[in-house]
């Protein structure tokens, strides 16, 4: 058994990690920012949906919320549809796009919160409704705000993608574990995997950092370090 | 018959237990400019803020063009859009270039398509000249240039009428002049300004009259002349002799 033979075994499963990732981030993305919108800018139910929705996905394991959604939920399901079975990669997705949104809508309301009064009141002085403020006044400079604790959360999400092993969605722990009991060759794989999560979170890093340069605007973020 | 823009009536604004704004009254006409004068904490600002209802007052009335805009009926962000705002900290759009500044309350509320928003921001901007730095964000300009940029802004919008808060105030000294500079060309072409400011000379130069506001309520008001040389009543006088104290120290010493 060659050490090729591993990387190519372990290596089906990039793809997978990859997607799980993705879907992660882009899911949470879109049911985080409604909750920190809901969060920072209403009162009453929505506020306290929002709060109830943080509080409940930050406190609780991931692992724990996929095995609910992976195991638990298909029993469920299964006493009004007996024919129903789950697909566990979409399982894992749906679990880490629900926890990712806990932990993206608080960095988003960070950066909402890091923007100073008097840019909505010129918006409001000037006639726009609080969705027009939202959209093209705050978010345009809470996103810049923002990108380093993003760039964090996929780094996160990619590591955590590994808990999908657990509902035997074939991504890279899966594909190595099989791998390692096949060839007993713990020591090798496990580096490999290693090595592989490390490359993907430097890429990400480097990627983010192009993007952030891009994105640039003078007064709305820094780039450089000042004098500390 | 002149045409009123504005006439407000017994506004008052109270936060708690404390009355900001104990009854107001006065009104504007079309092309006129009004200075508003008086200590810190007297309420001029949040006087001003009310006017279109950034702060919404507690009692009084507030006509705009012969509609009350206190009236819960009313359409506020249309009104707003008809009422320009100049902030003491300038309050421009960080992410935005002066140009978009200027363009982003034409597309985004007035719906104009981007060709002739461009063409109406680019007037704007070179109404203050500006039109040069049209391309730099706002972290790239001194704060006389930012504020003449949220003046362009008001401007665009085509407003009945300009409200100033205190338009020079965080400007470092040799700034404040190109900001005033602005605003006298706009007060004599007859744009209607309501201005709150401690720049007695631009008060002098321009203003129709001056109100001297004083614990929340209108405490003299007269033509420049009268209000700055012959103040009638003491707290105006004292408030004035600390003005000019401030302006003329070290000038006899």
């Amino acid at each position: 058994m060659s050490l090729e033979f591993i990387v190519s075994q372990i290596s089906q499963g990039i793809v997978v990690t990859l997607e799980l990732t993705a879907l992660g981030m882009l899911g949470g993305f879109l049911l985080g920012f409604p909750l920190a919108v809901a969060r920072t800018y209403s009162k009453g139910f929505f506020r306290w949906l929002s709060v109830g929705y943080i509080e409940l996905i930050r406190g609780t394991p991931m692992l724990l919320q996929l095995y609910i959604i992976g195991f638990g939920l298909p029993l469920l399901i299964r006493e009004y549809f007996p024919s129903f079975v789950m697909n566990v990669f979409w399982a894992a997705a749906i679990g880490m796009m629900i926890n990712s949104a806990a932990y993206q809508a608080e960095y988003i309301r960070g950066a909402f919160n890091a923007i100073e009064s008097g840019q909505s009141e010129a918006g409001i002085a000037m006639g726009m409704s609080k969705w027009q403020i939202i959209t093209k006044i705050i978010f345009p400079q809470a996103f810049r705000i923002m990108l380093p604790s993003w760039t964090n959360e996929i780094i996160y999400l990619l590591k955590y993608s590994s808990l999908a092993m657990l509902l035997a969605v074939p991504e890279i722990m899966y594909q190595a574990k099989v791998v390692a009991a096949a060839t007993f060759m713990y020591a090798e794989v496990w580096l490999v995997v290693a090595l592989i999560y490390l490359t993907f979170a430097l890429i990400i890093t480097q990627v983010m950092r192009v993007v952030e340069k891009k994105i640039y605007i003078p007064g709305v973020t820094m780039i450089k370090r000042g004098a500390l | 018959m002149p045409e009123e823009v504005l006439k407000v009536i017994n506004l008052k604004k109270r936060y708690g237990k404390n009355e900001v704004i104990r009854g107001v009254s006065f009104s504007i006409n079309r092309g006129e400019t009004k200075v508003v004068i008086g200590p810190s904490g007297a309420g001029k600002s949040t006087m001003l803020r009310c006017l279109n209802r950034l702060v919404e007052p507690d009692g009084g009335k507030i006509y705009f063009n012969g509609i009350d805009i206190t009236s819960k009926d009313v359409d506020i962000r249309e009104i707003r859009s008809k009422i320009g705002f100049v902030f003491q900290h300038f309050n421009l759009f960080k992410h935005l270039t002066a140009l978009d500044n200027v363009k982003i309350g034409l597309k985004v509320v007035k719906k104009i398509d981007d060709r002739e928003a461009t063409e109406r921001a680019y007037q704007a901007l070179k109404a203050v000249k500006l039109e040069n730095e049209a391309d730099k964000y706002p972290a790239q300009l001194s704060g006389g240039q930012q504020q003449r940029v949220a003046i362009a802004r008001a401007l665009a919008m085509d407003p009945e009428i300009i409200l100033f808060d205190e338009p020079t105030s965080a400007l470092d000294p040799q700034l404040v002049g190109e900001v005033l500079d602005v605003m006298k060309n706009l007060a004599k072409k007859h744009v209607t300004m309501l201005v709150v400011t401690h720049e007695i000379g631009f008060a002098l130069s321009v203003a129709d009259e001056v109100l001297f506001f004083y614990n929340g309520v209108i405490w003299e008001k007269g033509t420049p002349k009268e209000i700055i040389y012959n103040p009638k009543k003491k707290e105006t006088k004292e408030f004035l002799g600390r003005i000019f104290e401030l302006y003329s120290r070290g000038e006899n010493s």
